[in-house]
């Protein structure tokens, strides 16, 4: 430890020692009076003498105040009590030798309860005793109220806890004048509580909170902080910066768990709608908003764009952020800035146009992206877009927007998607390929659903988009249940690549078709297409219906008891193994046998 | 075996028949979209919209296209691709409104065409009684 005679040696200052006088019993004297030693004696009539010899000294108040300094005892921090005993007791010693000198001694004695106070053991010591007795200070009445008057008899815990700070602690606090210190202290451990509160009691997004925020704030926070700090400045009225305090850590919260909130949408909604209030609370919250977008835009690069998730949960999730941002803000400002990452990386996805489309049209439960179809089912009621130049209610787009901002474009899940590609054709084909075999395969029921559908894709992709999926609509339409007739370039993705021919007896009926076709159609005439055709045949009294290559082959055995696969082959020009099928099929069923290297008829 | 054919579901194509197999051109010489497919006026193809067959030359088109060329003064009834006078073949057996409008068109320019090869004629014979 250093003691004053070393720094002395090493910075002499001048003290009453130094004074080389007559009056050096005096000054003996009256050092050994101001030596601490509490409580501070009544000074002899020896004493007396000395003292008034020594305060006419030149500059006695300076040599007064280094003594001071120099000898000032140390302060031991153990508990609370013990400590303000002490500083009260110093405190006390000190403004007795003030006052029976008649001197103002405060600035010395102040100084040196500053740096006790700014000692981090100091800080602590309170610290620790307002976080354990901040809540407990309401029960007691602040000594501010006029009518202050402790409870009489029934004097609990808490009623101690209050006296001890009023009567005992905030004193010697006033005395001291260290208000701001102490006021500093509670803010901070008034953030503490905060925290810890939130942290502890609000982590559940599926709930609401900032009703209970402000309701603990009002009855347990408030009132003890105000008769705490009311006592300290009579002013305090810091309601509305405490409940700022609450919700932003609230949203800080909040902010952390983002990616989560938007993953479990929609159950997390409770959370999106309380960070909406939060961030629209104050103008402030740039920084906070800014902080949101960085978290999420970290948490889909670490946590989405990687080949290890597929495409189908990358949608759900496209779809969730597209909800959950505009819960937090309707403008769609932020939900621009964090869904562009994801439409960068979904357009370079195989499989996404196709799993859009089944998206969008499939009305089944098993479709997993079941949303995109109930989307596509409200795009009637869906107000049609009005044109930027002439809309009457046109505002500028928020000032945080990005320069390419897109207001219709980001907030309609459908559009968003659609608008990842440069084109719609590639959807377009699509839609055509899968309504396509629907069409082909129809049912009455089918059509008019399909019609349906086509309408409501229409409202979303352009009605003129869909010109070739309408002459194939209208193929069919004219079409009967016997006959079929397709414009031929307008199904080429639906027409496979000729298998094999027909057998000539089909091909003779057939040509009825074609004659009944050619009678009403100018100078047309018809190609079967017998890998789509199929036909109702009796065999040995029993009815298939099969393909026109299974017919052929069979028609075969009409007047032949035994036919070759080579035969088959050759005579209906067909591979192989697709020959090898069929007569596997009609030995299956129990039609054919198979002997040795030929098919026989089995009657 | 016995095997009867008790039911068809048939898929087919149609197509434009051009009654001349060394056609090879399939294309509509004034939209360039093919014979089968749908003019640049139509919304779908077929009876509304036949192919209209040259009988002069071997040149065919859409029926709206052959019109639309047809209804200009300067095509003076010709072919557009070979510039022969254009006719084509009557084989339907209805003739629907544009038919007819085609048939007109094409006659029109016959007795325009004849006219001025009149006119010729007589500004030839006014000549010649000019120098007698």
């Amino acid at each position: 430890m250093i003691s004053t005679d070393i720094i002395n040696s090493i910075f002499p200052r001048d003290t009453l020692n130094d004074i080389e006088t007559d009056l050096e019993n005096d000054l003996a004297l009256f050092l050994e009076w101001i030596s601490f030693k509490p409580p501070l004696m009544d000074p002899s009539p020896r004493i007396r003498v000395a003292i008034k010899n020594v305060v006419n000294i030149n500059n006695f108040n300076g040599y007064l105040h280094n003594s001071i300094n120099n000898n000032f005892p140390d302060i031991t921090i153990t508990t609370i009590d013990e400590t303000m005993m002490n500083i009260k007791q110093v405190y006390q010693f000190y403004s007795d030798i003030g006052k029976f000198l008649g001197l103002d001694i405060s600035p010395i004695i102040n100084y040196k309860f500053q740096i006790l106070l700014e000692k981090p053991q100091f800080q602590h010591l309170l610290i620790t005793y307002f976080d354990d007795n901040l809540l407990q200070f309401d029960d007691c009445l602040s000594p501010v109220s006029p009518k202050f008057n402790p409870p009489a008899g029934d004097k609990g815990l808490k009623g101690d806890t209050g006296d001890t700070f009023f009567y005992q602690y905030l004193p010697i606090f006033n005395q001291l004048n260290v208000g701001d210190n102490i006021m500093k202290i509670v803010v901070s451990v008034l953030i503490k509580k905060i925290k810890e509160y939130i942290l502890n009691n609000c982590v559940n997004y599926e709930l609401f909170f900032i009703d209970s925020i402000n309701q603990w704030i009002k009855t347990m926070i408030y009132p003890n902080f105000k008769i705490l700090l009311r006592s300290i400045d009579a002013n305090f009225n810091y309601l509305s910066e405490i409940l700022t305090i609450s919700h932003n850590e609230f949203i800080s919260l909040r902010i952390n768990q983002i990616f989560d909130m938007v993953k479990a949408y929609p159950q997390s909604e409770p959370g999106l709608i309380e960070l909406n209030k939060c961030l629209n609370f104050k103008n402030e919250s740039h920084n906070q908003r800014d902080r949101l977008v960085s978290i999420f835009l970290d948490k889909i690069d670490s946590e989405l764009l990687n080949s290890g998730i597929n495409t189908i949960n990358l949608i759900k999730m496209y779809i969730k952020i597209i909800k959950s941002f505009l819960i937090i803000d309707a403008k769609g400002v932020l939900l621009d800035k964090v869904i562009r990452p994801l439409r960068a990386y979904l357009k370079h996805r195989d499989d996404i146009i196709q799993k859009l489309v089944i998206g969008l049209i499939d009305d089944s439960s098993s479709n997993e992206l079941i949303a995109l179809n109930i989307e596509l089912s409200k795009s009637e009621k869906r107000k049609l877009k009005i044109d930027e130049f002439s809309d009457l209610n046109w505002v500028p787009d928020p000032i945080d927007a990005l320069p390419d901002f897109k207001n219709f474009k980001i907030k309609d899940i459908i559009e968003s998607l659609i608008s990842i590609f440069d084109s719609k054709e590639i959807f377009i084909n699509e839609f055509t390929k899968f309504f396509g075999n629907k069409l082909i395969n129809r049912s009455d029921n089918d059509i008019s659903k399909i019609l349906k559908l086509i309408n409501l894709l229409k409202l979303r992709f352009g009605k003129n988009e869909f010109f070739n999926l309408d002459i194939m609509i209208q193929d069919i339409l004219n079409s009967s249940p016997q006959l079929t007739v397709l414009s031929h370039l307008y199904w080429s993705d639906i027409i496979p690549e000729s298998t094999g021919s027909v057998h000539e007896e089909l091909n003779k009926e057939f040509a009825h078709f074609n004659k009944n076709f050619q009678k009403k159609s100018f100078n047309r005439y018809l190609k079967m297409i017998p890998e789509l055709s199929k036909v109702t045949l009796k065999v040995n009294g029993k009815n298939y219906q099969v393909d026109m290559h299974h017919a052929s082959v069979i028609m075969m055995f009409k007047d032949k008891e035994e036919v070759g696969l080579d035969e088959v082959v050759r005579e209906l020009n067909m591979n192989e193994y697709n020959a090898g099928n069929v007569l596997k099929f009609w030995v299956e069923e129990g039609v054919l046998l198979k002997l040795g290297g030929v098919y026989v008829t089995n009657d | 075996m016995k095997v009867e054919i008790v039911d068809w579901q048939a898929v087919a194509s149609w197509h434009w028949d051009l009654k001349d197999d060394s056609i090879t051109d399939e294309l509509c010489g004034i939209c360039r979209v093919a014979f089968d497919g749908t003019c640049p006026n139509c919304k779908y193809p077929g009876n509304e919209c036949p192919l209209i067959l040259g009988a002069g030359c071997q040149h065919n088109f859409h029926l709206h296209c052959i019109l639309q060329w047809l209804e200009q003064d300067t095509s003076k009834g010709l072919c557009p691709m070979c510039r022969q006078v254009f006719e084509f073949r009557k084989d339907f057996n209805t003739v629907t409104k544009d038919i007819n409008s085609l048939l007109m068109l094409i006659d029109g320019h016959k007795s325009m065409r004849d006219r001025e090869v009149d006119e010729e004629f007589d500004s030839f014979d006014d000549d010649l009684r000019m120098n007698d």
